[in-house]
């Protein structure tokens, strides 16, 4: 499963503090359109990089696909008795 | 007693075969018994999910950190990504610095075993004051 919301929450010493939920599809959907409007550009990018460098672009995909689905779970929660920093993917 | 220990045994008792085929008989069984129990046991083995970092100091200070191992999977999924040339200057400069590793020889196999292993794997550190520092693999 890919992360569908990253939390962060941080607080200071004077009990300020912000909570941010970001949604993940929010950054998918534009990404996904982005390599659509892109993908003639990209083709020969694939290509000039297979060829010249020896590059396997065709597996970027995939490999980044099961980067993101790994980091689900990561959790990060820093607290002192002034701050608080918490970090998570879910 | 099972039932083929039983078949055996009566065989012996009926004549059918002599003492030396019988005991032969039952250390091959018994052998056999033990590779499945074994085979048992290392099938069993679980893979952890996560590595934990948790530190507790005396002031107060507390740090709660979650790895998932998979990101270790997806590691070796982005290995493949690296151009042969970049893998062989990998290995000559990893072979410079006296580290006999190479890249290629990583492989989903090694990964499986490495994470097995790594369910035994803890550290535990505490000193004087009481401060702790623990890390482990696990599922919780």
């Amino acid at each position: 499963m890919i992360p569908m919301v990253v939390k962060i929450k941080i607080q200071a010493e004077n009990k300020k503090g912000w909570r941010l939920w970001i949604p993940l599809p929010l950054l998918y959907f534009p990404a996904l359109i982005l390599v659509f409007l892109l993908s003639p550009i990209l083709l020969v990018a694939v290509i000039v990089l297979t060829i010249v460098k020896g590059i396997r672009i065709v597996g970027v995909l995939p490999a980044i696909f099961i980067f993101i689905s790994s980091l689900r779970g990561l959790n990060i929660d820093i607290n002192s008795k002034d701050s608080k920093v918490y970090f998570s993917i879910q | 007693m099972t039932e083929e220990r039983k078949k055996i045994l009566e065989m012996l008792a009926n004549g059918k075969i002599t003492t030396e085929e019988a005991e032969k008989l039952l250390n091959t069984f018994e052998s056999k018994i033990d590779e499945t129990q074994k085979g048992d046991a290392s099938s069993k083995t679980k893979i952890p999910k996560y590595l934990f970092v948790k530190v507790d100091s005396t002031n107060g200070d507390k740090v709660n950190i979650r790895v998932p191992l998979k990101i270790i999977r997806a590691g070796i999924k982005l290995k493949s990504l690296i151009p042969q040339e970049a893998q062989e200057k990998i290995d000559e400069k990893l072979g410079e610095k006296g580290v006999d590793f190479k890249l290629e020889d990583i492989s989903e196999e090694n990964i499986h075993e490495l994470l097995e292993a790594l369910a035994e794997f803890e550290v535990n550190v505490e000193d004087k004051k009481g401060e702790n520092v623990k890390i482990y693999c696990g599922d919780s």
